[in-house]
């Protein structure tokens, strides 16, 4: 389907989607009865969200890392006579001295919380690309490899008497490109296979996942306060490799998404990999029939079967594009990164350690309880009134702590 | 999440961090009751088959930007070593999500429902964003007529 093909064909198509994406109303049935509707889908596409599971994980064992004590101290002194301070210590290992307390540096604790998106960055473009050219199965797999090596990375750090930072910093990103690899492809799996009645709901898992790994990673970096020596982080960054190995696992388990096979011309096997995904009864031939039509259509309405970077901003596509990079930004905009950085806010205002993670644990809970109820309100409200009615009132909230904010100073008890 | 200790003493009463605290939780349960898995789900939903893998590394690598910006700018905000706003920070977001409200009001349509092919259409005629939960899908459209063969139960 190269260009040239410059007349659009009507009637000749087949309603393009599998058998349940019809215009029924997804509210009439209800997420259970949809779900059992699918069993298999769901199950893979269930499976393909605990890669979200690496994800919070990471994001959860970063922060809290930090706070461990005992990543602060080896060596200080001799460090100490270096008047580098500043580069060589650690939070004990990582940390600095300044006060009497160790503390992180700023510049340390921003680098390495961005290395972790820069590595996301690099590794959804990847991802992309990938995921077109080799195959959804194929890019899974590639990611859950770079988080192999970004864990070992990690750990060789602390042995890296010069430059642990760096090296730190370099596990970092490696750990975030797994991530966008990953990520990037269970989305683009799991829009391409579910049938949309099921597909918000399934979907909706992606915070739930991330919010469990953080619990988990917060769990763990908890107990392991306890602990003395070195061990109390190896344990943290050891414990990242089952996470890894998960996704290695499904990339080898799961069907191959049929719509890519489709358009690489891999009808046959598009065929046995739809039959994978359905149930035993359903007329898989109709299913793929109505895929071709699809692909053949928006081909034919593009001019061309390429799609590179740039044909996303090519055309109609370019206002579809613009949304997906607004929704992709909507979680920072509203405030994710304070909320997670909330245990460190109300240390700041002098709450003990132990009571902001208590509030961090409970946010997570909220959150988790939140994504879950949501599974079932998309079934049945539409994305954009769910969206927006519950932008409103966080608007006002944050507008309530802003308030709350200023009378922070006065020693006066509410 | 650091738990740093901070360097110069400082006493607030126990109840003002407990309303921040709450406050915070709050804000995490109604986020996540739409609007957090909603940004993942129209993301998944609005670009076309053949762009959707593009469209989601796309979608990934601009979200790490973002991730990274606010990762790198936040602790400098309210961090004891720099801009300490802390609570005065909800200021900030109170703007920030104000601006995301109206474009989340003029940018994100109505999926609800819609066939991938729906969609499609819909877009090409550059439908304003508000109209996307009323149209009717063209039922006299051969391509929405075709007979669904049901698997029996």
């Amino acid at each position: 389907m190269e260009e040239g093909n410059t007349t659009k064909i009507p009637a000749t198509h087949l309603e393009d989607v599998p058998s349940q994406e019809t215009s029924i109303d997804p509210a009439e049935m209800g997420l259970w009865q949809n779900l059992k509707k699918n069993p298999k889908v769901a199950a893979y596409c269930f499976a393909l969200t605990s890669v979200i599971l690496l994800w919070g994980y990471d994001m959860g064992m970063t922060s809290n890392l930090a706070s461990l004590p005992e990543f602060q101290y080896v060596d200080w002194l001799r460090r100490f006579v270096n008047t580098l301070l500043i580069t060589l210590s650690h939070r004990k290992v990582y940390g600095v001295l300044r006060d009497d307390e160790w503390i992180i540096e700023s510049r340390w604790m921003g680098a390495w919380n961005a290395g972790s998106p820069i590595g996301i960055m690099l590794g959804s473009l990847a991802g992309g690309v990938i995921q077109d050219r080799w195959g959804r199965r194929l890019s899974l797999g590639i990611g859950s490899v770079t988080s192999v090596l970004g864990v070992a990375i990690v750990w060789c750090s602390q042995y890296a008497n010069g430059s642990r930072h760096g090296v730190f910093l370099l596990g970092k990103i490696c750990q975030g490109v797994t991530i966008g690899i990953a990520v990037c492809t269970a989305q683009t799996y799991m829009s391409e296979v579910l049938p949309p009645a099921i597909r918000a709901p399934l979907v909706a898992f992606f915070p739930v996942f991330q919010l469990v790994g953080q619990l988990i990673g917060a769990g763990i970096t908890f107990s392991a306060e306890d602990i003395e020596g070195a061990d109390s982080y190896r344990i943290c960054i050891i414990s990242e490799y089952p996470f890894s190995a998960l996704p290695i696992l499904l990339s080898i388990l799961i069907p191959e998404s049929p719509i890519y096979l489709v358009r690489k011309g891999r009808v046959e096997e598009a065929h046995k990999q739809q039959k994978r995904l359905d149930r035993a009864n359903v007329d898989t031939g109709a299913k793929i029939e109505r895929i071709q039509a699809l692909i053949l259509h928006e081909q034919e309405a593009a001019k061309s079967d390429r799609s590179r970077y740039i044909d996303c901003f090519r055309g109609t596509d370019r206002r579809r594009t613009i949304i997906v990079l607004f929704s992709a930004v909507l979680p920072q905009l509203f405030g994710l990164p304070i909320l997670g950085d909330g245990p460190y806010f109300l240390q700041i205002a002098g709450m003990k350690a132990r009571h902001s993670l208590i509030f961090l644990i409970a946010g997570s809970v909220g959150g988790l309880l939140a994504t879950l109820i949501s599974m079932s309100l998309f079934t049945r409200i539409g994305r954009r009134r769910l969206m927006i009615s519950t932008l409103a009132p966080v608007v006002v909230l944050w507008l309530a702590m802003g308030v709350a904010g200023c009378f922070d100073s006065k020693v006066v008890p509410w | 999440m650091v738990s740093r200790s901070v360097s110069y003493p400082v006493w607030i009463p126990n109840n003002a961090c407990r309303i921040v605290g709450v406050t915070l939780n709050i804000i995490c349960f109604i986020a996540g009751l739409g609007l957090w898995p909603g940004s993942y789900v129209v993301g998944g939903e609005i670009s076309s088959l053949r762009l959707r893998a593009k469209s989601q590394g796309l979608g990934w690598a601009v979200g790490g930007i973002g991730n990274f910006v606010f990762s790198t700018i936040t602790p400098f905000i309210y961090n004891a070593d720099s801009g300490n706003l802390r609570s005065k920070i909800g200021f900030v977001w109170l703007g920030i999500s104000g601006l995301t409200f109206l474009a989340l009001w003029f940018l994100v349509p109505e999926t609800y429902g819609r066939t991938p092919y729906q969609l499609d259409l819909m877009f090409e005629q550059k439908l304003p964003t508000r109209q996307f939960r009323h149209w009717i899908a063209d039922n006299n459209n051969e391509l929405d007529r075709i007979e669904v063969r049901e698997e029996k139960s």
